[in-house]
Formats: structure tokens, C-alpha cells, sequence
């Protein structure tokens, strides 16, 4: 497999746990008081 | 706009995409560079020099942590483990391929066993042992043979040793798998004798039925026997030693 390849699975992969953790504080924001 | 978000996310994605892409072509070559001058700093024994070629491209030319690893020159099973396990060991470096595909590195690989069976191929490389015709008797000299088979066992500890008896097709067949077995079985007495654990040695006779690749059944060179690590476990209870819970 080719570093290129990898590199972009790797970015996608750490961008996807991002918008997940980035979903999850907005909805915990919205849950204040 | 109901779709923003939606787009908005595809658009981070690619740019994602396109971030990793840039910086692959950016550090990737000067990193499989640094890789391949670590394998080139290998011990020769190791097969960095001479014995095999380190790729560190794809078939297509795109840089890769994944080196294809192409033999110079027949290479043992032992040898390729050795090349194999010593590359994959540098730090960077992913999985190790050949690209005769004979043999995948990982890091579990069991070079124990091969070590052993190539110290034990190397006992056998010219001689082997002999028996009178039709007969699991010993001729002379064959005593000398086992005494070195024996000690080249002997650091073997845990390995499992199948014995195998072969036979020419001379002779009924039934007869020639009784010879076989019987042959085999005299070895396993014989290294038994000279202080190998019995239950690590497992022998087996094949009569005519297994001859020498290349060779006519009918050749007697395929009178042999032939010695193969089977395992390097020791062997475990089994649940009929182990008492259960009561």
C-alpha cells in the first residue's frame, strides 16, 4: 500500500473522529441550561 | 440551503484528502529513502547486501512503507525468515513481502523451528542413513550419523519432530510400508537411546507412496527417511489429564 494511501485513510479516519467529538460537544452544549 | 452542512462536510473531507495527498508527495520519498538506507546498513547476513533486492515502491512507483523484497539467489527458509524479520524490524518499515510470494514476514514467524530444521538438513545435507536391503537394520556407519542428528536435536528444546520412512516401489507395497514404519520407528529408538524425548519425536512410514520430486518411484535413492519440524509447542495436558472442577 502506498504511503499516499495511507496518509489519506489516516486523515480521513482522525477528520471523521473529529466531526464525531465536534457532534458530541454540540449536542452537549445544546443540553445546558 | 438544506444540504449545507452535508456539502460542507464532503468539502472537508476532500480537502482532508488533498492535505494527506500534498503531504505524502511532499515527505514520502525522502522517508522510504531513509528506510531503504537502513536496510542497505543491514549485516550482510541479514541479506541487506547481496542476497536479496529491497524494493520500496508499488508496481505503479508510488513510494511504500511495504518493501518487496526480491531473492538474489536460491534462498533457505531460514535465510528468507532471517532477511525477512531483520527488515521488518527497522522502525518504519510495515509488512515484507517476496515477490516470489513463497513467504509473508510477520512478526510471529516461527524461526525456531526453521533453524532447527535446517541445522537437521544440514546433518543430512550429503550423508543419509542406510539400512540393509529389506530390513530396518542400520549399516555401519549410520551409527555416526545419529549421534550428530542427536546433538544437532538436542538445543531443539519443545520442538516436535516428525520422522518419515520412504521406501522404492521395489517390492510388494504392503511390505514396503511395514519397512517404512519399521525404519522410522528405529530411528525414533535410536535418538530415544541418545537422550531426545520420546514424545517429542513422532514417526511415520509412507512406503513407496511419497518418492523424491524429480525422481522415478522406482529409484532407489527414494529409500530415505526424512526429518521435518512439525511444531516448536511443548506439549500441553490434554483434558483427559486435567481434572475438571468437581
Amino acid at each position: 500500500m502506498a504511503i499516499s494511501f495511507e496518509l489519506v485513510l489516516l486523515a480521513l479516519a482522525a477528520y471523521a473522529v473529529g466531526l464525531g467529538l465536534g457532534a458530541l460537544a454540540a449536542g452537549l452544549w445544546s443540553l445546558r441550561k | 440551503m438544506r444540504n449545507r452542512p452535508i456539502l460542507i462536510v464532503i468539502a472537508g473531507a476532500l480537502l482532508v484528502c488533498a492535505l494527506a495527498l500534498i503531504s505524502a508527495t511532499q515527505t514520502g520519498p525522502a522517508f522510504v529513502g531513509r528506510l531503504a538506507a537502513a536496510t542497505a546498513a543491514l549485516p550482510d547476513q541479514q541479506g541487506a547486501g547481496r542476497k536479496v533486492s529491497v524494493r520500496f515502491t508499488t508496481a505503479r512507483g508510488w513510494p511504500t512503507r511495504h518493501p518487496m523484497l526480491t531473492p538474489a539467489r536460491d534462498l533457505t527458509e531460514l535465510e528468507r525468515a532471517r532477511i525477512a524479520q531483520a527488515i521488518a524490524a527497522i522502525p518504519g518499515v510495515g509488512g515484507v513481502h517476496w515477490t516470489d510470494g513463497t513467504m509473508l514476514a510477520s512478526g510471529d514467524m516461527d524461526i525456531e523451528s526453521l533453524r532447527c530444521e535446517s541445522e537437521l538438513l544440514g546433518v543430512l545435507a550429503e550423508r543419509t542413513i542406510r539400512f540393509e536391503e529389506s530390513s530396518a537394520e542400520f549399516i555401519p556407519g549410520s551409527e555416526e550419523l545419529l549421534d550428530e542428528l542427536a546433538t544437532a536435536m538436542r538445543p531443539c528444546v519443545g520442538a516436535i519432530v516428525a520422522i518419515s520412512g520412504h521406501t522404492d516401489t521395489s517390492g510388494s507395497p504392503k511390505v514396503n510400508l511395514a519397512l517404512s514404519q519399521d525404519r522410522a520407528q528405529m530411528v525414533r529408538r535410536e535418538l530415544i537411546q541418545r537422550g531426545i524425548p520420546g514424545q517429542n519425536l513422532i514417526a511415520n512410514g509412507f512406503g513407496s507412496s511419497r518418492p523424491v520430486e524429480g525422481l522415478s518411484p522406482a529409484d532407489p535413492a527414494n529409500r530415505r527417511i526424512e526429518f521435518r519440524v512439525v511444531s516448536m509447542e511443548t506439549s500441553r495436558p490434554t483434558p483427559i489429564d486435567t481434572p475438571a472442577a468437581r
